[in-house]
């Protein structure tokens, strides 16, 4: 087969002791600077394109694969470890993984991420290999209607969110929608709830409320309970490496995320996140263990990074096959191969053979070395967790304060997480999730505005969604995702039994 | 008041807010302006759709609290009540925003060096020397690698003319 | 140890003090003395930034000072503008990239701030907008679109960049010059450049609007055809008729430019159109514009001035049309 032999001269050109060395480099440093806070998988590519120029168009390249891949990894360490997300697609990983490490399985749950990344990374990296061109095709299928359609498939996630009572889920939900509608709305540029703040113009980052709900929230609710609790050092398991339960619990779970996140990174209009909550929601349908999820299931962390790592390389099959820049992060990639006069698009393929393999061999490469790099590093990060716990949340605050200030330069979005925290925090005591609101925010602009398009294009007639078969395949999808889980309860209740549905409070402070 | 009561009263409060927050948006939605451009479904329908959830739910969950309340939240929420340290929460909420206040004047370093080894303090560490210290490292160490390496810019305050 | 921080601290605003003043002193006899900040008021990725970016490889290499750019995104720039106008004051070594879709933005979400507040500098890109459809669209021309877009305008659908942008702000002057009204405009607004490829080559719009370099790789695939470009005259290697050629007598240009601080003297303000000047006559800047495909469209001072008052008019007028202004 013809696309072997460009992929081995691929390799053949990659494996070199420079490249290698390179491509090493370049793992490193996206890593290092993904971690911090507030650098973003974009702005991580952004800051470190300037030290690809010195270097030969391959090599260059191959390095830029190394720091895309590292920048994207380094988002989850600070989720799992920390509770602040780095960007928005480390959202879900957040929910699990934080209570892992509070559960001291910080090193099996940063294990599962670097180990799923690497899954995931490598299977879609194949699947580019291989179908790029044909799902390049299926994805240009999808019109406003069938995104519109997308996005209430995801919606459904909110019933794997919204926890013992479906009124205060609801809340939070309603609550997320909220901030989703804040700013200017993208099909009329009409200013929408900003309150006359210019800052606001621009929307609420879902990074805002995130880090705002989550640290901010639970530093205050820690402080809150202060009196009362003992000083708790969190305990680090004597092992951080994965035990076989947790293996067999994540490797199904790695590869349904990469299967989820491919193909819907790959579509120009959607994003890593849906991926990341799908894979979240589905991993709870199937877990046998629900009484965890909430307290640390691991599955949570394996699925979500996965999907999101898989949806970054999906993001690769518009950019390289259509010349589409359809995330922040793909925009720079397209300045970088600009920059040594490589047009991607349809006419790369056939202009510049010999450098696409070398990428998309090294994509495979810096996969590999991402893994070796980030393994040992987990037991430093462990360590993280044994700092004093007053320390620790402070820590928590400075490096969320640092991450979203310089996201923007704004003292306007550090004041909005101040104020979103303290929301937070009284979510917690009253016992809202956290999660819903998330997904509201989320997913509120991109329904509402492939919603109007498509009716916009329809000239008003509602029938556009039920017409086109995608569109009502996915309706029916969600519709079917919505109704089957509650089949068995529903029966039990109208036989009089009940089902002792497990509680899901997310990051409660003292919860076992 | 019980502990109970004043719980209860707390999450009809909460109840309240969350109606309060849909009246908010009804009533910002006039205020939205209209595009004269060809338009189907207006930039004013989902801020009213959102607007009446919050209504709705915020009202279902104030009659629950009325109707049949959920004894094991009221429950939860009063014991948390008890043990909720006030002054502490708030005291944190003040050092946060004094520390936004205080990054563009002060500058990175000298605010993040007053603020760790305070906040440490208010959630109960005692060695605040060590503390100090430590702001004052991460603070700088942060400034150096986000400034000097990455061209991020973060303010430099009081010592801007240093380096 | 408290005593060792005290004493550190100290040290340090005293040396902060010196510092400033050493600074202040020696701004206006030579540009630029410190580090140059360049605020790209869009997200990493996007045109503002490409120039940004391009300006701080041009502007380190003529000056040997250290250029920083750094970005503030959101609602069109006027985020960014606010900014720079309450904290750039007075300062010449800040600048800040902005363009056509700024003036149209700070109309559109009624700004506090305006560009008469910034110092402009000089006027450095400007690019055509491209009309296309996809390949397999039934129209051949230009005169075929507009005669359907005459006869029944809601059907025809116009894919292109934010409301109030460039893309919008065009299709807003082919309606006038078409004379279709504006509430018969079916506009459908996306929020980046590969969404709103992405919509027309699915066939989900009519047409699609932006830069022509955004669809010249699909041109030259054959998946999209181009109907039309915006410039006065035809484009060099570019295959299809101007807008005015094809009976729609628009032209509009993409324009991008930089700005400096609020306050500026006459002689700060003289130094940095100096600096700026020497930047766009360098290898590194003429490479850059070689790269990105942008045409110069080099202009300082009061032409610059004209031009920007022309546009602010022209816009508003435009914006108040699409009912985007009230």
């Amino acid at each position: 087969m013809e696309v072997f032999n460009y992929l081995l001269g691929g390799f053949a050109n990659a494996l070199t002791p420079q490249y290698l060395l390179l491509a090493a480099i370049g793992v490193t440093i996206g890593t290092a600077v993904g971690v911090l806070p507030g650098i973003g998988p974009a702005l991580t590519v952004a800051l470190l394109l300037p030290l690809t120029y010195s270097f030969d168009p391959a090599g260059a390249l191959i390095m830029f694969a190394g720091i895309y891949y590292g920048g994207m990894y380094g988002g989850s360490t600070t989720s799992i470890l920390l509770n602040t997300p780095g960007e928005s697609a480390s959202v879900a990983t957040t929910f699990e993984g934080f209570a892992m490490a509070k559960s001291g399985r910080a090193g099996p749950a940063l294990a599962t991420a670097a180990i799923g990344s690497f899954v995931a990374g490598t299977l879609s990296t194949m699947l580019l290999t291989f179908v790029a061109p044909l799902l390049a095709r299926v994805a240009l299928l999808f019109q406003p209607a069938d995104y519109f359609a997308l996005t209430v498939l995801a919606f459904v996630s909110v019933t794997a969110l919204v926890g013992s009572s479906l009124i205060r889920g609801m809340i939070s939900l309603f609550i997320g929608l909220f901030f989703g509608l804040i700013g200017i709305d993208v099909l009329s540029g009409q200013a929408r709830l900003t309150f006359g703040v210019v800052e606001l113009l621009d929307g609420i980052d879902v990074v805002v409320v995130a880090v705002g709900l989550f640290a901010v929230g639970e530093a205050l609710y820690v402080a809150s309970q202060l009196r009362h609790s003992k000083e708790e050092i969190l305990d680090v398991r004597s092992s951080v490496w994965m035990n076989r339960e947790e293996w067999r619990r994540s490797w199904p779970a790695w590869l349904r995320g990469a299967l989820i996140g491919f193909p819907l990174g790959a579509l120009p209009a959607g994003g890593a996140e849906i991926p990341t909550f799908l894979s979240y929601t589905l991993e709870k349908r199937l877990s046998k263990h629900k009484d965890e999820w909430g307290r640390g299931a691991i599955e949570g962390v394996a699925g979500p990074e996965a999907a999101n790592n898989a949806a970054f390389s999906g993001v690769l099959v518009p950019l390289l096959t259509l010349g589409l820049p359809t995330s922040a992060t793909a925009a720079i990639l397209l300045a970088a191969f600009q920059i040594y006069n490589l047009q991607p698009g349809p006419l790369l393929f056939q202009k510049s053979p010999d450098l696409v393999w070398t990428l998309i061999a090294s994509l495979y490469i810096g996969n590999v070395m991402l893994l070796i790099l980030n393994l040992p590093l987990i037991r430093m990060w462990v360590k993280i967790l044994t700092i004093p716990r007053p320390l620790l949340y402070s820590g928590i605050l400075v490096f969320g304060t640092l991450g979203v200030y310089s996201m923007a330069n704004s003292f306007v979005d550090v004041l909005l997480m101040y104020a979103i925290g303290v929301i937070g925090f009284f979510m917690r005591r009253f016992q809202l999730p956290v999660g819903p609101a998330i997904l509201g925010l989320i997913l509120l602009p991109l329904a509402e505005a492939q919603f109007r398009r498509a009716l916009a294009i329809s000239q008003g007639d509602l029938s556009v969604f039920v017409t086109r078969p995608l569109s009502l395949g996915l309706l029916l999808a969600a519709l079917a995702a919505l109704v089957l889980p509650y089949l068995p309860a529903l029966a039990a209740r109208l036989t009089g039994k009940r089902t002792s549905a497990g509680r899901l409070v997310f990051g409660k402070g003292d919860e076992d | 008041m019980t502990p109970q009561t004043r719980a209860l009263l707390a999450l009809r409060l909460a109840a309240l807010a969350v109606m309060g927050l849909g009246g908010i948006i009804l009533a910002q939605t006039p205020q939205i302006g209209q595009s004269a451009g060809f338009t189907v479904v207006g930039p004013r329908v989902f801020p009213i759709i959102v607007g009446i959830g919050c209504l709705g739910w915020g009202g279902l969950f104030f009659l629950r609290l009325t109707a049949m309340p959920d004894h094991a939240l009221i429950a939860d929420v009063a014991a948390e009540e008890q043990r909720t340290d006030w002054p502490t929460t708030l005291l944190l909420l003040g050092l946060l925003i004094a520390y936004a206040a205080a990054l563009w004047p002060l500058g990175y370093v000298i605010a993040t060096t007053l603020f760790f080894p305070l906040s440490s303090r208010v959630l109960g560490s005692t060695r605040l020397r060590r503390d100090t210290l430590a702001g004052f490292l991460i603070g700088l160490v942060v400034y150096l690698v986000f400034t000097r390496l990455l061209g991020v810019r973060l303010p430099a305050g009081m010592l801007s003319g240093l380096w | 140890m408290r005593r060792f921080i005290t004493y550190l601290l100290m040290l340090a605003m005293l040396i902060s003090a010196c510092g400033n003043q050493t600074a202040s002193t020696s701004q206006t006899v030579q540009y630029p003395t410190e580090p140059i900040n360049i605020m790209a008021p869009a997200s990493p990725g996007g045109g503002w930034d490409s120039t940004a970016r391009a300006m701080q490889a041009a502007l380190s290499a003529t000056t040997g000072q250290t250029v920083q750019v750094y970005n503030v995104s959101g609602a069109g720039g006027t985020i960014g503008l606010a900014q720079f106008v309450n904290e750039a004051k007075g300062k010449p070594h800040e600048l800040m990239v902005g363009g056509l879709v700024m003036v149209g933005a700070i109309q559109t979400n009624k700004a506090p701030v305006n560009l008469s507040q910034v110092t402009p500098i000089a006027l450095l890109t400007a690019e055509a907008e491209a009309i296309v459809v996809p390949a397999d669209s039934k129209y051949q021309t230009m005169q075929e679109l507009i005669a359907d877009f005459k006869a029944n305008p809601t059907a025809i659908t116009w894919g292109g960049g934010s409301a109030g942008g460039t893309d919008h702000i065009l299709v807003g002057l082919i309606a006038k010059a078409a004379g279709v009204a504006p509430n018969q405009v079916n506009y459908i607004a996306y929020s980046g450049g590969g969404e709103a490829t992405a919509a027309i080559l699915s066939g989900a719009v009519t047409a699609g609007v932006s830069g022509v370099s955004e669809f010249a790789e699909q041109v030259a695939a054959g998946t999209m055809r181009m109907l039309a470009v915006s410039s006065e005259e035809r484009l060099e290697g570019v295959n299809a008729p101007t807008l005015k050629e094809a009976g729609v007598d628009v032209a509009l240009m993409n324009w991008r430019a930089v700005f400096g601080a609020p306050n500026l003297t006459a002689e700060q303000r003289a130094a940095v159109i100096a600096a700026i000047e020497k930047m766009h006559g360098s290898k590194e800047w003429q490479e850059a514009l070689a790269k990105n495909g942008w045409r110069d469209f080099f202009r300082t001072g009061d032409e610059f001035n004209t031009f920007l008052q022309n546009e602010i008019t022209r816009i508003e007028g435009v914006l108040r049309d699409l009912g985007l202004v009230q």
